[in-house]
């Protein structure tokens, strides 16, 4: 089949692409054997009463393929993305889901954002992202949360949405792909400051304080970030406030700090990077000034939302040979 | 309660009721697999509403599967001992499975339960079974799906307990197709669905007395509604000719003359004269049919040909199945004879009249017999004229004896001999045994008919039914001459009772389920889809070659519907949309894709991703104010697609607006 379709024209072949999907499940498989066999009896024997059986069970597959076909028509998606997202991590965030057709619920929508931005590759793409939509009612959207695992850092172009169900029976799986284009700068995954301490030499870290869970008196708390140690929560704070909370001390503010990434190659280049960036996100959140070394490039310490964004990508993108 | 909670009460309701179905079709097959049902569905059910713990699952566990098993090994071994390991299995999934897969794997056995049924049972009381299930499995389904998925759904409606609507009809609605099917699906060929064959003493022999023991019977033996040769229908009680036995042994009747069996022709006639009769009849042994007396012709849906012999007694071998047919009885009385058939039999006849073929009698025959008939007809004055014989002797044993279905015992070597002068009460069997043995001894060809007299109306319909317990015996002689006459010495039985208003209205529902499902054939199929008469005007089948043309347009018709089921599949599987209702909102839409390849050849690439109103700002972004046309038409196009607007108002303006955008929508220069 693959090699008749790749001798059709494009648009062909993109329309090939874009087809709906129809799958049996585990349950369908029976279903299907078992329709077979009821097929055979009662054309072999022409018990009539087979028939009656037959023509049921040929008629829920009928009514399963067009209810599944109607289920998926109409539904518009739109993703919601994170802040911000770093690899390795769970991403959460929302994939919407809007049933414009006048009437008719849409059931059991399984979204799966695929790693690919071609249709033809949707059947061999990573999931990214999945979620599962009950019920979205006609002309209403429903907003199903998913957590993106990006596996690497840098520019990522989210693409194809692949919409799948198995209303009404569970017999049969069907989907359909969306192509939604959106561009996305994955941060490198953080890897615990603490860490980078005890590797110094290794590591990345210059000039960082040396015991900084009990260094100076205590100034107040505030919310916990990637990066923070866990004996520095307070959890009678945490507790009455719902979120992690930890301690901040005189010692951890109004400092300036810059870290420098180790230059290197592959995987140790990765990993001085992730050091880096636990330590970026250890520093911003003390409230320190964070700079970045990074090989002959030097940024000057800053602090400040917009600050810890430019960071951040420039942690994203270092080393990476396309990156503009 | 949660929306899952309610959606899964509502499914392990609903479950249950297929499950009960599924028994109750056992119930249909009687006896042993009725048994098994019960068993098997009563411990089923139990199961599912009551928690049962390990310990004591596993103890009604044992014992379900011994009991159906042992209960099974006394029936038919086979389908027993399946029907016993379904019932058992449905059981333990009951018993211990709580989850949407358990449910599916209930339902899976139910229609294995159903399906047995189908192979061994033809009851009436499969129709409400079947359309219970057609309208129960897919809504318990569609609520196993729902279940099996909300769990997984982090939906912010679950708490808001959502109906399930309209998913409520899916269950009627593949009802409705089921029969759509049913009846459209084409057919190869159709079998009957064998059935037992009835006890009623209508085979090629029979011992003196066995027809008393199935006079209690009250199943039903046939249907038959008679018209005369008007139309008009014709009220009982009829004489429904079965077998003819022309051999006595002493103490059997015997069939000889199966042997001489001809190939009859079918088909219907055209007689001034014929009694049609549309009968539908229990298998009897022996493949026997009946008719009233005088049958010239019968026609059957498959066209083969029954066998006919000169005892003039109709049969089709290798019936198994209940069977309906008609035929057409030509009262002897009648003088003109057109049928060949007839004439054909009559010349056998004449044959075996000069054998002494219907003379015969035993060596050992009670001389007491002969000297009895001799005293008879002397003093009735009526010695010489053999049909005045015949009707004194059948005058005097109705007068003299009695009836009872049970014989007293007596000391007497041979069954008539009792009958005749120590007993005198007896059955039909006797009374007809009687007067054909005095003729015999008088030189009167004579032979004992079996067959049923009876026919109690439906006030619902126009058949009359005939039970086993209608079975009777009487005698032809031949006295006329040319003509076997029938004599009926047997005295006059109490008036005939009408079924039941309960039991009509079953006879009906059990007789629409014969002809509509059971006897739903491909000539059935085919004359039905000739009636319609616009997919072929005017034709017709063939007199001779029906068959031939029915089988044809059958597997014309199997491949047509087959290739038309799988294109459907793999266009619905392609995605091809059908927009259903759509027609009306095309219009605008229509103009917009218009609009979108005029922007596209002037050299504006928009992103493929963005919805109509974002693409035409983004083009207005890029373009300037000479774009506004496609906003315009892109908001239309909403307008028409997710509200009420009326496409055929916006038509005109969304033609305007594509034509504006034409007209001002400037070519992008490259680089």
């Amino acid at each position: 089949m693959d090699w008749l379709i790749a001798r059709l024209p494009e648009r062909y072949q993109r329309a090939w692409a874009r087809r709906v999907r129809v799958r049996p499940t585990r349950d369908g498989m029976w279903f299907v054997a078992l329709l077979l066999g009821v097929l055979a009896a009662s054309m072999t024997t022409g018990n009539n009463l087979l028939y009656v059986v037959l023509a049921c069970l040929l008629s829920m597959l009928v009514v399963a393929n067009v209810l599944a076909e109607i289920n998926l028509r109409g539904l518009e998606v739109r993703r919601e993305l994170p802040p911000e997202a770093f690899a390795g991590g769970p991403s959460a965030g929302w994939v919407v889901i809007h049933n414009t057709r006048p009437r008719g619920r849409a059931w059991t929508i399984l979204v799966e954002d695929l790693a690919t931005t071609e249709v033809e590759h949707a059947d061999n793409a990573s999931v990214l992202a999945e979620g599962v939509g009950l019920v979205v009612h006609p002309g209403e959207a429903l907003r199903v949360p998913v957590r993106w695992r990006f596996p690497h850092r840098g520019p990522c172009t989210l693409g194809v949405v692949r919409l799948t169900s198995g209303f009404p029976f569970g017999i049969l799986r069907r989907s359909r792909t969306v192509t939604r284009v959106e561009r996305l700068l994955i941060y490198p995954r953080p890897l615990d400051g603490g860490d980078a301490d005890r590797g110094a030499g290794r590591g990345a870290l210059v000039d960082t304080p040396r015991r900084r869970g009990t260094q100076g008196e205590l100034m107040g708390f505030r919310e916990y970030v990637p990066g923070d140690s866990l004996r520095d929560i307070h959890w009678v704070t945490t507790a009455r406030t719902g979120s992690p909370m930890v301690r901040v001390r005189s010692g951890q503010v109004s400092r300036e700090v810059v870290i420098r990434v180790e230059p290197g190659t592959g995987e140790q280049l990765e990993r001085n990077i992730q050091r880096a960036t636990g330590a970026v996100l250890q520093h911003l959140g003390w409230g320190h000034a964070v700079g970045l070394e990074l090989g002959e490039e030097l940024l000057e310490p800053r602090s400040g939302p917009r600050w810890r964004r430019t960071l951040l990508g420039r942690l994203a993108t270092f080393g990476l040979a396309d990156t503009p | 309660m949660t929306a899952e909670g309610r959606l899964d009460r509502l499914r392990k309701w609903v479950v249950l009721a297929v499950v009960v179905v599924g028994a109750l079709t056992t119930l249909t097959m009687g006896g042993v697999y009725a048994l098994i049902g019960i068993i098997g569905g009563t411990v089923a059910v139990v199961g599912r509403l009551l928690p049962v713990s390990k310990g004591s699952w596993r103890t009604v566990n044992i014992a379900v599967l011994v009991g159906c098993v042992l209960v099974g090994a006394l029936g038919s071994f086979q389908v027993a001992v399946g029907l016993a390991l379904v019932a058992w299995l449905q059981v333990h999934r009951s018993c211990t499975g709580r989850t949407p897969a358990d449910d599916r794997v209930a339902i899976l056995l139910a229609l294995l339960q159903v399906l047995l049924a189908c192979i061994q049972s033809i009851s009436g009381l499969l129709a409400p079974l079947f359309a219970a299930f057609a309208v129960l499995v897919p809504i318990a389904l569609v609520l196993s799906h729902l279940v099996e998925s909300a769990p997984r759904a982090l939906d912010p409606t679950i708490g808001k307990t959502p109906g399930l609507g309209g998913l409520w009809s899916i269950g009627p609605f593949t009802a409705v197709l089921t029969v759509v099917l049913f009846f459209g699906l084409p057919r190869i060929q159709v079998e009957g669905i064998p059935s037992r064959a009835a006890e009623s003493g209508l085979g090629d022999k029979v011992k003196l007395g066995d027809l008393g023991s199935l006079k209690s019977n009250p199943a039903l033996a046939l249907r038959a509604t008679v018209r005369d040769a008007d139309g008009g229908l014709m009220t009982g009680p009829f004489y429904f000719r079965g077998t003819v036995f022309d051999h006595y042994t002493g103490d059997e009747w015997q069939s000889t003359l199966k042997g001489q069996s001809k190939r009859a022709s079918v088909g219907r006639i055209d007689h001034p004269d014929a009694i049609l009769q549309e009968i539908v009849l229990e298998p009897l042994q022996d493949g026997i049919l009946v008719g009233l007396p005088g049958v010239v012709r019968m026609a059957f849906d498959d066209r083969r040909r029954p066998l006919h012999d000169p005892n003039g007694v109709w049969r089709r071998p290798d019936l198994s199945t209940r069977l309906s047919y008609v035929v057409w009885s030509i009262p002897r009385t009648v003088e003109d004879r057109p049928d060949p058939l007839r004439q054909a039999a009559s010349r056998v006849e004449a044959v075996m009249l000069r054998e002494e073929a219907w003379t015969m009698l035993p060596p050992n025959i009670d001389p007491r017999v002969g000297e009895l008939a001799e005293r008879i007809v002397t003093e009735a004055g009526v010695a010489g004229d053999p049909a005045a014989e015949a009707l004194a002797l059948q005058q005097w044993l109705r007068t003299e004896y009695a009836y009872t279905l049970v014989p007293e015992a007596s000391e007497e070597a041979q069954p008539l001999s009792a009958f005749l002068f120590d007993t005198k009460r007896g059955h039909c069997e006797y009374f007809a045994t009687a007067l054909a043995v005095m003729l015999r001894t008088r030189g009167i060809p004579a032979r004992v008919v079996g067959g049923f007299y009876g026919g109690e109306p439906n006030p619902f319909a126009d058949w009359v039914l005939v039970r086993q317990s209608d079975a009777h015996a009487w005698v032809e002689a031949w006295t006329g001459g040319d003509v076997w006459t029938q004599y009926d010495a047997t005295p006059a039985a109490s008036a005939i009772s009408g079924p039941s208003f309960f039991e009509a209205l079953s006879d009906l529902a059990a007789a629409r389920w014969q002809s509509l499902i059971l006897d739903y054939s491909l000539e059935t199929q085919v004359m039905a889809l000739l009636d319609l008469g616009s997919v072929i005007r005017g034709a017709q089948l063939p007199a001779g070659g029906g068959t031939l043309t029915a089988v044809g347009l059958g597997l014309g018709g199997t491949v047509f519907g087959l290739v038309a089921f799988a294109t459907g599949f793999i266009a619905l599987g392609l995605g091809i949309r059908f927009r259903f209702g759509r027609r009306g909102k095309a219009r605008v839409t229509r103009e917009l894709l218009r609009a979108r390849t005029l922007v596209r050849r002037r050299g504006w690439d928009i992103p493929e991703h963005l919805p109509p109103v974002e693409a035409a700002d983004w083009l207005v972004d890029h373009v300037g104010p000479s774009a506004e046309p496609l906003r315009t038409l892109s908001w239309l196009h909403y307008e028409v697609r997710y509200g009420s607007a009326d496409d055929r108002d916006k038509a005109a303006v969304a033609r305007e607006a594509r034509q504006a955008l034409h007209k001002t929508l400037p070519k992008r220069r490259r680089g």
